[in-house]
């Protein structure tokens, strides 16, 4: 009783902390009055102080108001980039897993060649190639993603349309789609959402180290990933600088991950055990 | 077993081609000409140079020839040339990929001796202090990026305690210490994330054979507790934690870009971030070549150590 107590509060506690950071990035406007964009040059790279609660950075920006609009693109492409790669890896898995075959062999293999490349390779060289920018970077990580989501739907379909209830529905002339919309894709759905999240976390991780590689979000505009790589360039004069969005990304992708493996714990008690 | 190997080898073949060939079609798959890409599309380039730049690239050919003269240059070592210096891409790239397997290796190794014993650790103390301080860490270390941890210890080691030099590169005939201190900030940081992959995989997999019969006979019988650990426990549990050290190594090729490129450490990775700025596109090609066939080699060894590890897994 007492672990599972235990269990709901990361839930909940992972929980709060992303809706913290959902919240800080869509509320950015009123939770500081600082423009992320305004430079002064007289107050470059200064310290902590009541103007600015986390100091400024080399163009005399004021950092927290930065880092609270930097949360937006690395949400917007983690929103966005996850529910394409879902999407499209749905899709796909379904459809190789429902009707086998030529399709199925098309899919799988194309699957398997996508994902021999490490993501963070073949991003680099679309938006290198492509040009940055949240747009492209939400395409460009929606496809890569979607072969996690594609295999495991994939797998699960395969294990659902074997049931006894699936095979009497394709046998009562049920048509193919509504087989897929009511019996394959709600008995497939929970592992996909336990996904999604951790999806979610590895998309923040992939966007943010393509814009501290200067391949992401397009500056002037503050994004986490992009304030690291220029902060990196002055630990000697102000070291706090780039500890702040280093904690910040970590933390955000430490309560994303925790809040993806308790849902698994929650939505498929087999795997409790002794975990 | 022997029919299981090369079955492998046969598959792994297969999918070296199926990236050849999407490397191939990389620039014909993207929208625009490929030309201009390349050149760029902030300038407007001189008809001769776009012109120059198509033949250079055989790109004036007809496809299915500009497919067979890439097959060909690819098995005869003929990578193309560089389109900033001519140098060839092939001995660029056997030129750099020593140090980038040199430095996943040793980040590899490191985390495989420190994730083993502490997964170990973690199982036998399950539930207690140990193993929660453990799972603690290692979330933190699954879901911290490489750049920030590299960041983070260039300032303590590098900045704040002056211990270590945080980048550059020293060829280990010239001066095998200062090589070795230059690799260690980047192997700490490329292991820290496969290290608590490693850690948890060993931890879950001594626990599911921890309430089996047969460890319990054992015990049952007297035999000594290092002995139960590492005979009977250890060697069931071994498959899952190849497996993931297996695929962890994939993952490196992956985090050695970051890793590389934040210690200025010249491998194939910051050989890509150089050509990428460059546009210089058969550089870049040969190099995420080079990595996913790593990739694939990789994969293919594991599945084998599967196999020879587990009989079941060769006739499946």
């Amino acid at each position: 009783m007492a672990r599972k107590i235990q269990r709901y509060f990361w839930l909940w506690l992972s929980g709060a902390i992303i809706l913290i950071v959902v919240l800080a990035g869509v509320c950015a406007p009123a939770l500081t009055s600082r423009d992320p964009l305004a430079i002064d040059a007289l107050r470059v790279l200064q310290p902590p102080s009541p103007q600015n609660p986390l100091g400024t950075d080399e163009f005399g920006r004021d950092v927290l108001s930065r880092l609270l609009y930097g949360a937006r693109p690395s949400l917007i492409v983690a929103t966005g980039a996850t529910t394409l790669a879902m999407l499209l890896g749905v899709f796909f898995g379904v459809s190789a897993g429902y009707f086998r075959g030529r399709i199925e062999q098309i899919i799988m293999r194309l699957v398997d060649a996508l994902l021999c490349f490490p993501p963070i390779l073949l991003a680099m060289v679309v938006v290198g190639l492509l040009g940055p920018g949240v747009t492209n970077l939400i395409i460009i990580i929606g496809i890569l993603y979607s072969t996690t989501f594609a295999r495991l739907s994939y797998a699960s379909t395969l294990q659902v349309k074997a049931m006894e209830y699936v095979t009497v529905a394709i046998a009562v002339g049920v048509g193919n789609q509504r087989v897929i919309w009511r019996h394959i894709i709600p008995n497939i759905l929970s592992p996909l959402i336990v996904q999604a999240s951790l999806t979610a976390a590895a998309t923040i991780l992939l966007e943010s180290g393509l814009s501290f590689l200067g391949l992401g979000v397009v500056p002037p505009t503050p994004s986490w990933g992009l304030i690291i790589g220029a902060a990196r360039n002055y630990m000697y004069q102000s070291p706090l600088y780039v500890v702040w969005p280093s904690l910040l990304i970590a933390g955000t992708v430490l309560a994303i991950n925790t809040f993806g493996d308790t849902l698994r714990d929650f939505l498929d008690p087999r795997l409790r055990k002794w975990m | 077993m022997s029919q299981f190997l090369i079955r492998r080898l046969l598959i792994s073949l297969l999918l070296v081609l199926l990236v050849e060939t999407i490397v191939f079609s990389l620039v014909h798959l993207l929208p625009g000409d490929p030309v201009m890409i390349i050149l760029g599309s902030e300038r407007t380039p001189d008809p001769a140079v776009v012109e120059a730049v198509r033949v250079q690239l055989g790109l004036d050919q007809p496809l299915p020839t500009q497919y067979a003269r890439w097959l060909a240059g690819l098995v005869q070592r003929d990578w193309g040339t560089s389109l900033v210096d001519g140098s060839p891409v092939w001995d660029t790239v056997i030129e750099r990929l020593p140090r980038t397997l040199e430095l996943v290796t040793v980040a590899m190794m490191l985390a495989t001796l420190l994730g083993v014993p502490m997964g170990i650790v973690a199982a036998l103390r399950w539930n207690r202090a140990p193993d929660r301080a453990l799972s603690i860490l290692g979330a933190i270390g699954i879901s911290s990026p490489v750049y920030v941890v590299g960041t983070l210890l260039v300032l303590l080691f590098g900045v704040t305690w002056r211990l270590l030099p945080t980048a550059g590169y020293a060829p280990f005939d010239e001066s095998w210490t200062e090589h070795l201190r230059r690799l260690t900030l980047p192997a700490i940081t490329l292991a820290l994330g496969p290290m608590a992959i490693i850690t948890r995989m060993t931890r879950s997999s001594m626990l599911e054979v921890f309430h089996q019969d047969y460890i319990r006979t054992a015990r049952a019988k007297g035999l000594q507790d290092r002995l139960v650990v590492t005979r009977h426990m250890l060697s069931n549990a071994l498959i899952p934690i190849v497996t993931v050290i297996g695929l962890q190594m994939g993952t490196l090729i992956g985090g050695s870009v970051l890793v590389e490129y934040i210690f200025n450490w010249p491998g194939l990775s910051t050989l890509l971030v150089t050509a990428l700025g460059r546009r210089d596109y058969p550089v870049v090609q040969g190099v995420i070549l080079t990595s996913a066939s790593l990739f694939i080699i990789f994969n293919t060894i594991v599945d084998m150590l599967y196999g020879i590890l587990d009989p079941r897994v060769r006739y499946s």
